[in-house]
């Protein structure tokens, strides 16, 4: 999948050659977390509660996790990049099962200076990635062979003290959910994707 | 039949598409978002099919002038939209029946099509419908009923008036409503001339003129009002009579008319808009009054009933997802439940909507209202 961005992508866009390290983290554990740190790294953690994006792999899938994000920030053309919306990361397995898009937002408003329209942001950069990478013909046709492709909103719920339950209580709906809400999303499934939203302990599981 | 709409550059609305509008829509949005916009949009083209059915019944009954024109600039006034006729706005009305014929009526380039002659309604199509649009003004009414004598002649816009309508129309027809979750009792007396609205307390006895009651009993009465008065005690034969009658009587031809049908055979339909019919309502009465509300409409109703309306609560888009396990548990929450298959919930933002309905289970997602609070006690644990 990495060549397909490093080379295809890049060809593809008539862009300079991709110089960038550490952008990817291949993974076959059963259980992972994947966060979005403030630096734009992405990290990937075993432990559960330290990530956003919560992954169950019971077939320990080999998978690999892209941060497209890092990837279309270290390319050195900036009429290319400018107003370019990203999404967070891309992930693919071995097989021919999955590969997702995701978007993970831990919810800082304080960071992001705004409170609202932080859901409506995030599925625009699912957008605008998806319009981005399916504009390369090898890209489709590498996505044709998936079975399950995805856009994920991982979004990270908040606590509030231990004395009150505000958060708790407002939240409580996807505890009941736990496999993430699949929501209609006409934009998003004209490119052959589900669009799928996860919220606090939702996850995704990975299967053979 | 299956009503659809699409909307474009209509005020906040840039481009919202609504396949099926279902039994009951809920929309939910920022302030200035669209909901009102979208709701007044839907009210008025409903009225002008209802129009447009009334004249092909005419038509067809060898009534061959048509009592009245369609004046969309008069009506544009009525919604608060004749500032959004400078931006082109396009509005398709579609009604679609099983047998696949379609009756479409688009204002387009400021010009109504779709209800002409050559578009009346077949025999077979022919619907009968009383809409009711339940404004936020709804709270101006125990003023008004009190002191609407003094102010002949006032006009507090078209929507307060036709909500203050319906509210009388229900009041002559229901005496009394016991609003249980309230805990009281709504009472119409008549004193020589004057009428006289009245709470009363059941647990706590006491009796109030409606006008000094709580804001949320002043908001929360007209909706249960006029739930009650539409789903079950709507005299659909001696409205559609009287509007034959005022039409019929407009036309020198009167003597023409040969009924093709009579309202027996006639569908009949009821549409209820409501604006945030939770205001001013603590948050379990809000939940209390969707039971009753939703009780009214769909389970205890003898009127078909079609429900559209506006909410900014958490509390009653969490609460539709009860209703609807109580419908898949074959319960009833205080008289209430939803069937999944009938609902639709609506989030507006940026002009367009997006479907809150979660496709792989059957629950509304309810994290668009979450929002708020998630980000309060982000800010909290940051200080």
């Amino acid at each position: 999948m990495e060549g397909l961005l490093t080379n295809n992508l890049v060809a593809h866009y008539n862009l300079p050659a991709a110089t960038i390290t550490n952008w990817l983290i291949k993974t076959k554990e059963i259980y992972f977390e994947i966060e979005d740190t403030n630096t734009g790294e992405i990290a990937l953690h075993t432990n559960r509660g330290l990530g956003m994006g919560k992954f169950s792999n019971l077939d320990a899938l080999n998978v690999t996790i892209i941060n497209y994000d890092k990837f279309i920030t270290s390319i050195q053309d900036e009429p290319f990049k400018n107003g370019r919306k990203r999404c967070d990361i891309l992930l693919d397995s071995n097989n021919n099962r999955y590969f997702i898009l995701g978007e993970i937002k831990d919810r800082n408003i304080l960071k992001k200076h705004t409170r609202i329209n932080v859901n409506k942001g995030a599925k625009e950069q699912l957008l605008s990635s998806l319009q981005t990478i399916l504009a390369v013909p090898e890209i489709v046709t590498y996505s044709t062979q998936k079975a399950i492709k995805r856009c994920c909103y991982f979004n990270k719920q908040s606590t509030s003290p231990a004395t009150l339950t505000a958060t708790t209580a407002f939240n409580r709906l996807s505890n009941f959910y736990p496999d993430g809400y699949k929501m209609n999303k006409p934009d998003i499934e004209a490119f052959g994707f589900d669009f799928y939203e996860y919220t606090g302990q939702q996850t995704m599981t990975l299967t053979n | 039949m299956k009503e659809s709409i699409h909307i474009k550059n209509l005020g906040p609305i840039k481009d919202i598409f609504i396949d099926d509008i279902k039994s009951i829509t809920v929309l939910i949005g920022e302030s200035g978002s669209g909901k009102s916009t979208l709701m007044k949009a839907i009210a008025l083209f409903r009225w002008i099919y209802k129009m447009h059915n009334i004249r092909s019944y005419l038509k067809r009954s060898k009534v061959s002038k048509s009592p009245f024109r369609f004046r969309m600039d008069t009506y544009f006034k009525n919604c608060g939209f004749e500032q959004y006729l400078k931006y082109s706005p396009e509005i398709i009305y579609t009604v679609e029946f099983p047998n696949k014929q379609k009756y479409a009526i688009k204002f387009a380039n400021n010009k109504l099509s779709g209800t002409s002659d050559n578009d009346l309604v077949q025999l077979t199509d022919l619907q009968y419908s009383k809409l009711s649009f339940i404004s936020e003004t709804r709270n101006i009414i125990p003023l008004w009923a009190d002191k609407g004598a003094s102010l002949a002649g006032g006009y507090l816009g078209f929507y307060f008036h036709e909500v203050y309508n319906d509210f009388v129309l229900a009041s002559e027809s229901l005496k009394e409503l016991d609003v249980t979750y309230l805990d009281l009792k709504f009472a119409v007396k008549k004193l020589q001339s004057e009428k006289k609205y009245l709470i009363q307390g059941k647990t706590d006895k006491y009796e109030i003129d409606f006008k000094n009651s709580s804001s949320g009993t002043q908001n929360a009465i007209p909706v249960s009002l006029i739930a009650e008065h539409f789903s079950n005690h709507f005299d659909f034969e001696e409205a559609f009579n009287r509007t034959l009658l005022k039409f019929l009587s407009q036309t020198d031809r009167i003597t023409d008319f040969k009924p093709v049908k009579n309202l027996g055979e006639i569908q009949k339909k009821l549409y209820i808009h409501i604006e945030e019919p939770e205001l001013s309502l603590y948050p379990d009465a809000q939940c209390e009054l969707l039971n009753d509300l939703i009780s009214k409409c769909f389970v205890k109703n003898t009127n078909r009933i079609n429900l559209i309306f506006s909410t900014h609560s958490p509390y009653i888009i969490n609460h539709l997802n009860l209703l609807i396990k109580a419908n898949d548990s074959d319960m009833l929450i205080n008289g209430a439940k939803i069937s999944f298959e009938d609902l639709a919930v609506y989030q507006i933002e940026g002009g367009r909507i997006e479907n809150l309905i979660v496709q792989n289970q059957r629950i509304v997602n309810t994290n668009p209202l979450s929002d708020t609070i998630n980000s309060i006690y982000d800010q909290f644990a940051q200080m």
